[in-house]
């Protein structure tokens, strides 16, 4: 979790250890936390195989027009066609070709994903340490804060946004970094009261550090490991409220090719082109899974204490 | 456990009032008021209904008195449909909605108790990897792919239930089970872990020492005290089951209160919407409320703390 835990973890082995040159060995070979954090992971066979799938999802995402070889929005063929070597996923009402428009929807999801994880993170870390770091009056006007936004459902907060600002992706990703901050600002925090009485950060003190220097260099990196795992779980939320919202016609607006709104537009179909909702939903559930598992194998590797 | 009480709801209130503060602000910033539909009226009339409804007064007096008529329990009507109530909507559709989270919360604790104790008792056998694999994909499928996938099956290929509606007792099974299984999940994983902190503890030792059978112990001793951090899980359920019920009220027709809420936030209903929201943020409060009493009741020392 911490480089200062792991390394201190590591001379007790060595203090421990009989035979010198094979403590000095064992030193060496413990020495970097990220190869030990990696090593925790790749023991989680699942973990390893979802990053990998989700490398090759990020792929198709990035280069979607060039993988399947057809945009997903011109009308290239007979509507309603049935899966076939010319469109792998057949083609939707319109005539679209699915495989291209399920190949894009993989890159609003992701983007959805990842930059409201960002924003949540920005936010929650910031307000997190803050309030760990300074106690006090200060902590329980955040804390508050983060308990009226924790009570608030993420989802019927977006609701209200997207009613606000109107419909789109933007909106979306807005909303849900904004409502999703709260459960990472309670770890931070959380992270920074357990880190706080280390001893590495009296000895920054006393070597004449200011609080912000403390705070940044030797606190935040230290706090990040629970960080991480619930961004990761964050990542699959966000992208499973996207297509929610779009499901229910209020996120993407067509023709944007989001999982959820293929889903809807082939729920109309569903008696007579099943692979309409069969593509998207594997798609959007294969990816979802994979962030699971490689959620799981995050917690194991940076976050030893949870499990 | 008076005073313990007491303070827990006194913690609450405040968190109460700032999420009603940010919904009834946030609804009363959306661009255009509620009677810009084009209808003709004299600017007589528009101010009327700006007076009637409170709109011509400073935002912060709006909270008070909207605030004022919650607390009387009473969530405001309709500005789009004249002479309709939240309330109406509400008490009208809510034993449905109700109906249908409650066969969803029968699904998600009926297969994931059972799931997570029996795969804690094979822990890292076959059976327990087998199950915790289905529980993660069952937790990481969305609720409505589970449901378009049911219907695919159970209502178009097999034909042995109906697709959507509600009334009958053969249209409860699918939206409870798309509702329900994702769930199910992680409620499987919540178990088996917590049973599995339970079966290390001194007492179940001392359980085995005295002669009772490995049954008994699973189930008179670990179970019991297993069930103790599982009851944080009933809060979780009640704001997902609010949430998934929007959507799966949807996909097969249902006529309860997530339904109807979708329906006003696509059609502009501000007053309807913030109505529907105080409502569900208030059902959430008060199961958060009962497992802090829960928590108080089974574990004393959070009493005295």
């Amino acid at each position: 979790m911490s480089s200062g835990h792991t390394t201190v973890e590591a001379e007790a082995h060595a203090v421990v250890d009989d035979d010198p040159e094979g403590a000095a060995a064992s030193l060496d070979r413990r020495r970097s936390p990220a190869r030990a954090a990696w090593r925790r992971f790749a023991r989680h066979r699942l973990a390893l195989i979802s990053l990998f799938v989700f490398v090759g999802i990020v792929v198709i995402a990035v280069f979607a027009p060039l993988v399947s070889g057809a945009s997903p929005t011109a009308m290239t063929s007979s509507p309603l066609a049935p899966p076939s070597s010319a469109h792998l996923m057949g083609t939707d009402s319109l005539g679209r070709d699915l495989w291209a428009r399920v190949a894009s929807g993989a890159r609003i999801s992701l983007e959805v994903g990842f930059v409201s994880q960002l924003i949540a993170v920005a936010i929650g870390v910031t307000v997190g340490a803050f309030a760990g770091f300074y106690r006090g009056f200060v902590e329980s006007i955040l804390m508050r804060l983060t308990d009226i936004m924790l009570s608030l459902p993420s989802l019927l907060f977006a609701l209200l946004l997207l009613a606000l600002l109107g419909a789109s992706v933007r909106v979306v990703v807005l909303a849900l970094g904004l409502s999703m901050w709260p459960v990472v600002a309670r770890i931070e925090r959380g992270q920074i009261l357990q880190v706080m009485n280390k001893e590495y950060v009296e000895a920054a003190y006393a070597s004449g550090c200011s609080n912000l220097r403390v705070l940044r260099h030797h606190l935040l990196p230290n706090t990040l490991g629970p960080v991480a795992v619930q961004a990761t779980f964050g990542v699959s939320q966000a992208i499973f409220a996207e297509a929610f919202l779009a499901f229910l016609g209020l996120g993407a607006q067509p023709p944007t090719p989001s999982w959820g709104r293929l889903l809807t537009e082939g729920y109309e179909y569903i008696r007579t082109s099943p692979h309409l909702i069969v593509f998207p939903g594997i798609a959007i559930s294969l990816t979802l899974l994979a962030i699971n598992f490689i959620g799981d194998g995050l917690r194991d590797a940076l976050d030893p204490h949870q499990t | 456990m008076g005073r313990y009480v007491l303070r827990r709801l006194v913690a609450l209130i405040p968190i109460w009032i700032g999420v009603s503060f940010i919904a009834f602000v946030m609804v009363h910033s959306i661009p255009g008021g509620p009677f810009d539909t084009g209808a003709i009226r004299s600017q007589q009339g528009t101010e009327n209904l700006a007076h009637f409804y409170h709109l011509d007064k400073p935002l912060l007096e709006q909270y008070v008195l909207y605030i004022w008529q919650v607390l009387h329990g009473d969530l405001g009507q309709s500005m789009v449909n004249r002479g309709l109530t939240v309330n109406a909507v509400i008490s009208g559709r809510l034993p449905t909605s109700a109906e249908l989270g409650a066969a969803a919360l029968v699904v998600a604790l009926g297969v994931g108790i059972p799931a997570g104790v029996v795969a804690s008792a094979r822990r890292n056998r076959l059976l327990d990897h087998a199950m915790m694999l289905s529980a993660t994909v069952g937790y990481a499928v969305p609720n409505f792919v589970f449901a378009l996938l049911l219907i695919l099956v159970f209502g178009l290929s097999l034909h042995w239930l109906p697709l959507g509606g509600w009334g009958h007792l053969n249209q409860v099974p699918l939206p409870a089970l798309a509702l329900g299984l994702p769930w199910a999940g992680l409620v499987a994983r919540m178990t088996r872990a917590s049973m599995l902190d339970v079966v290390h503890q001194d007492y179940i030792r001392t359980a085995y020492a005295k002669g009772a059978g490995p049954l008994t112990v699973l189930v008179r001793h670990a179970f019991r005290n297993a069930l103790i951090p599982l009851s944080t899980l009933i809060a979780i359920l009640a704001a997902e089951v609010i949430t998934g019920s929007l959507i799966i009220e949807n996909i097969f027709g249902i006529p309860g209160v997530g339904h109807y809420m979708v329906d006003s936030i696509l059609g502009s209903d501000y007053s309807m919407t913030l109505g529907f929201i105080i409502f569900y943020a208030t059902l959430i409060f008060v199961a958060n409320f009962l497992v802090d009493l829960s928590y108080g009741w089974i574990d004393p020392r959070i009493r005295h703390e």
